[in-house]
């Protein structure tokens, strides 16, 4: 399918059928971190997804990080980090480490909320399967 | 909240990097706490923290000289803003110095040390004395320079901390007798004691050389939030001061021989398994990160890439020229380097040594093999505490000697690392 638009919006609208699609995005797991509850991952299968992600978020976030490795690095206004992996559809949330434990998941469910939202997503509200305990 | 701290520009010769005039790298809170806990343990309450606030201060007078200079600061304000600068950059959390003449205040909030440890066992553990040291002795230091008092004369203790549950950690500063200075390890004196060049290029070479730029391009963007914290590739990271790292090991083995030397052999090897904390953590977190699944690939599992990758990262952190020598995988791990970021401090302080001194070298080396031979990378396993166990204190079917050391007049550092 060929898109032609500048808008990263309009790219995701095309690419999952607008904000009423189905496709349902991964699930969001705990990953274990240094910090208990401040790293999150969610796997985009779709390749399409990626690509609408990566459009709106290098509009809507800061882009941090060197260009051209691979890997894309944002940060949201609330100093978040967004790290997606085009290449495998690996997305990593980091919390900022200040965040009050027991606000940690919450924060992090409202960010893939808002992250999915965007490329008009729906979220698998299953609760998380954590991938590793706190230290 | 966006990034405001740029992080200070790091110079790198052969991959030990330097702030200014001092040494430095990257290490994690695991290993920063592990360190300070092993120094208090072999010391006690009170010896260990007045060396670590000595060696903080000391080092970090050093550094903070180098930048003075090189910013051209030369009022007291401009000093303390630049000192209070420099400290949220490296990661070490947000420090506010009030001390006019060398008599006042310091306020820290979410200062490396302290908050690392309440997060890491403050629900298990009641604290009992302070966790900041470092962070005193840079107060310290910062104030003999913007008051241009006798160097390493001020005094700073901290009065609360957030890891004895206080909301923030709260330090006095006070004039005191200045510490005699002791010979200088900074970049020329570096260079000048780590040879390179005709050590021949190891295993993997242009590989490892490839992944430690790549990770070092990451680094370089790194900044310091809000907090005065560092994250990369996941993990909170320090960039810290070798110098302390090194006067904190050497001399509480010094101290540990002179006073109870049957001990000597149990602290050592609580520095070598600083070097099992530090890969485990931060290496193993670097591994398993996204910047590696997309900058680097996919992990394998296979131990060759598990034993260059670490190489890499030891070299992308600033621990020196790691090389690997030889490698028989589920056999024998034979790395060298010209220099680690040990063995010049050692040189320079303490002479020509009988024994090895790379402690950590030894420790970390030990723990790449464990990581590449043991570890299911595949599955993608939790880092965890009770993984850490299971791995390193049940029993490591390894050994490892160091059988070069410069600082005992060989060419270069190499560790052996072979089945126990």
């Amino acid at each position: 399918m060929m898109v032609e638009t500048d808008s990263a919006a309009d790219l995701c609208d095309a690419v999952v059928g607008g904000r009423d699609s189905p496709a349902i995005a991964g699930a969001l797991r705990r990953e274990h971190a240094c910090r208990h509850g401040l790293l999150w991952r969610s796997d985009v299968a779709e390749p399409a997804v990626v690509v609408a992600l990566q459009g709106l978020l290098g509009e809507r976030c800061r882009r941090v990080g060197p260009a051209g490795l691979g890997v894309e690095l944002f940060e949201t206004a609330e100093g978040h980090g967004i790290v997606l992996v085009p290449r495998t559809g690996r997305l990593q949330l980091r919390i900022v480490g200040t965040t009050a434990r027991e606000d940690r998941e919450p924060v992090a469910r409202a960010l893939h909320r808002w992250l999915f939202g965007l490329v008009g997503v729906g979220v698998d509200t299953a609760d998380a399967a954590a991938d590793g305990g706190a230290r | 909240m966006h990034k405001r701290n740029g992080t200070p520009s790091v110079a790198y010769d052969n991959d030990l990097a330097f702030l200014g005039d001092a040494p430095v790298l990257y290490h994690c809170h695991h290993f920063n706490l592990f360190l300070d806990q092993s120094v208090d343990d072999a010391l006690g309450p009170k010896v260990g923290p007045a060396l670590r606030f000595a060696a903080a201060r000391e080092a970090s007078y050093q550094l903070l000289a180098s930048l003075v200079r090189a910013a051209d600061a030369v009022t007291p304000a401009e000093r303390v803003a630049l000192a209070e600068h420099v400290f949220a950059s490296m990661g070490h959390g947000r420090l506010r110095i009030d001390a006019p003449q060398g008599v006042g205040k310091a306020v820290g909030e979410h200062l490396h040390y302290g908050q690392a440890w309440f997060e890491k066992y403050g629900a298990t553990v009641r604290r009992r004395s302070p966790a900041d040291a470092f962070a005193a002795g840079f107060a310290a230091a910062a104030v003999d320079l913007a008051y241009d008092l006798p160097p390493l004369s001020s005094a700073a203790t901290e009065e609360r901390c957030v890891a004895m549950r206080a909301p923030r950690c709260e330090f006095t500063i006070r004039r005191g007798e200045p510490e005699e200075a002791r010979p200088r390890v900074d970049r020329a004196a570096v260079a000048a004691t780590s040879a390179d060049g005709w050590i021949p290029a190891g295993l993997h070479e242009d590989a490892i050389a490839s992944i430690a730029a790549t990770l070092r391009a990451f680094l370089a963007g790194v900044e310091s939030d809000d907090s005065g914290l560092i994250r990369a590739f996941g993990v909170y990271v320090t960039m810290h001061l070798a110098g302390y790292y090194n006067r904190i090991t050497y001399d509480t083995i010094t101290r540990v021989q002179a006073t109870a030397p049957k001990m000597t052999e149990v602290l050592e090897m609580l520095f070598r398994e600083s070097g099992h904390v530090c890969v485990f953590n931060t290496f193993g977190g670097i591994l398993m990160s996204p910047e590696w699944e997309g900058a680097v690939g996919t992990l394998t599992g296979d131990p060759a890439e598990i034993v260059a990758g670490g190489v890499a990262i030891a070299r992308a952190l600033g621990f020196g020229r790691w090389r690997i020598r030889e490698h028989v995988p589920g056999e024998r791990l034979v790395i060298d380097a010209p220099a680690t970021y040990e063995s010049p401090y050692y040189g320079i302080r303490h002479g020509e040594a009988v024994r090895p001194t790379c402690y950590f070298l030894q420790g970390a080396a030990l723990a790449i093999m464990q990581l590449a031979e043991r570890v299911r990378w595949s599955e993608r396993p939790a880092l965890t505490q009770a993984f850490y166990n299971e791995l390193f204190r049940g029993g490591l079917p390894w050994r490892v000697e160091q059988t070069r050391c410069r600082v005992r007049g060989d060419d270069r550092c190499a560790v052996v690392v072979t089945r126990s």
